[in-house]
């Protein structure tokens, strides 16, 4: 059954990544854009612990990587420490439905800055101070949007097919 | 499944490993990482067109909800410019027109050799349909004075009455109280037309003696006020005189008064009568002969009409300046 929830984990993060590529990155939203990659993967971590969060941000990190043009291994380093620090919280989660939204909402934050901090350690001209950080704000704003949304359904999953490890936490 | 020491030495091998094709792809221009990266370009590839067949009519529906407000303000933009093209057009076909009717009216007055001051027709002062004056935009400071010829490039349209610092009121030849004389032309044979109705004028011949025959045309006859030789209009039709005396006749006018916009007054006529120049020259146009200097009448021959039964008698007046 655990082999099953990494299967369906990693179903999930491509999913969210191909749906990003295709649908929510042509949109022309104020503000910015949501990440519904980090907010999957937030939302795996902070369900399944750091491994888990560790290991698929920097699998999806990796992917993302390979379908862009920026250096590789820059969006799998951001999103495997991001994933690692949403991980650590997942012993709150069962504390409060704040928990999952503030760690979308950081875990957004984060990968952002992150990204723009590695970018500009590297010479990225892409990468703008003020833009980052209304980028960073706007996607932080909207996964407190799309998060109450996506944390039920893959909760749900997670439940369903490791029923044991739910008991546990 | 907590904060272990396996969980971090995951953490810190995946970030070694990142750091590690981190730096081999920053330093190296091609090799296998990017062999290995169009390799997975070109299959996501085809992945992502599958997905975005499914997604997007979404992607679609959504932005043309975000464009709607876009598209309307543009479509009011786009209408508002045209709207203003519109118009710059009718601008600019009106002052094409008016530069045509002004250089006709200039070409006019120029054959002629009047002296002319254009203007426009501001208002119609037509008054229950009996009146039939116009007001237009020149005055006594550009040299008008009442008893001028009001002229177009067809011909004659009228003369002023009230005269304004910078409008005069003009009597358009078609108002029956109008009469201007007029003589036929290639003759000297004299008479006065008067207003009938819009598109009638009446030929009053003074001298029966004289002959006048449908296809006839008229000109002004000239006087001290009034200028000679403006085209009045064709004789259509010879009608029974109830005076007896005289001889009458329906004209047809060249000017079409109802569509009268750009006129000139005849501030100065020229020294010599233009005689009958200012008439456009027949198709086969018989020698026309040389206009007279000094407009006398000089009903020299009476020849034999058909039409009056009471003898032939001379005009009554001779310089015949029309009463008005």
């Amino acid at each position: 059954m655990r082999a099953f929830a990494v299967v369906i984990s990693g179903m999930l993060l491509v999913l969210a990544l191909l749906l990003q590529l295709t649908l929510v990155g042509q949109l022309d939203l104020p503000l910015g854009r949501p990440d519904l990659v980090v907010i999957t993967l937030a939302c795996v971590a902070v369900l399944q612990g750091p491994m888990w969060g560790a290991s698929f941000g920097f699998g999806i990190g990796l992917l993302a990587d390979l379908l862009s043009d920026h250096t590789l291994g820059r969006l799998a380093l951001v999103l495997c420490l991001v994933g690692y620090a949403a991980g650590m919280l997942s012993r709150d989660v069962d504390r409060s439905v704040l928990v999952p939204l503030a760690t979308a909402a950081a875990a957004c934050g984060a990968a952002v800055g992150m990204f723009a901090l590695c970018g500009a350690l590297m010479g990225d001209p892409r990468v703008a101070p003020d833009d980052v950080a209304g980028r960073a704000v706007s996607m932080a704003l909207y996964s407190l949007v799309l998060t109450p949304l996506l944390f039920p359904v893959i909760a749900a999953l997670f439940r369903r097919l490791d029923p044991a490890r739910a008991e546990r936490r | 499944m907590r904060d272990t020491r396996r969980s971090r030495l995951l953490l810190v091998v995946l970030v070694a490993v990142a750091f590690l094709l981190i730096t081999l792809d920053y330093r190296s221009d091609g090799g296998i990482l990017s062999g290995l990266r169009s390799g997975v370009s070109s299959l996501a590839g085809r992945v992502e067109r599958g997905v975005s067949t499914i997604t997007s009519p979404i992607s679609n529906a959504l932005s043309s909800i975000q464009d709607s407000g876009r598209d309307r303000r543009r479509a009011e933009q786009l209408s508002q410019q045209l709207a203003d093209a519109n118009q710059q057009l009718a601008q600019l076909q009106d002052a094409r027109r008016q530069a045509a009717a002004l250089s006709r009216l200039r070409l006019v007055a120029d054959k002629g050799g009047y002296t002319i001051v254009p203007a426009r027709i501001m208002a119609t002062d037509d008054q229950l349909g009996l009146e039939w004056t116009v007001t237009v935009d020149a005055g006594s400071d550009t040299g008008v004075r009442p008893g001028m010829l009001v002229i177009n490039s067809d011909g004659l349209v009228g003369s002023t009455v009230r005269v304004g610092a910078t409008t005069s009121v003009v009597r358009l030849a078609c108002d029956p109280t109008s009469h201007i004389g007029a003589r036929l032309e290639g003759s000297q044979a004299l008479g006065k037309v008067d207003g009938e109705r819009p598109g009638e004028l009446l030929f009053t011949l003074y001298d029966a003696g004289q002959r006048v025959k449908p296809g006839d045309r008229l000109v002004t006859f000239g006087s001290a006020d009034y200028a000679a030789g403006v085209p009045i209009g064709t004789v259509t039709r010879l009608r029974d005189g109830g005076s007896g005396l005289a001889r009458l006749a329906e004209v047809r006018p060249f000017v079409s008064f109802g569509s009268v916009d750009l006129v000139s007054i005849v501030v100065a006529k020229p020294a010599t009568n233009p005689g009958d120049r200012l008439l456009t020259p027949r198709p086969v146009a018989p020698p026309t002969p040389p206009p007279a200097p000094a407009p006398q009448p000089l009903p020299t021959l009476p020849t034999q009409q058909t039409l009056p039964t009471q003898p032939a008698q001379a005009a009554p007046a001779a310089g015949a300046v029309p009463s008005r």
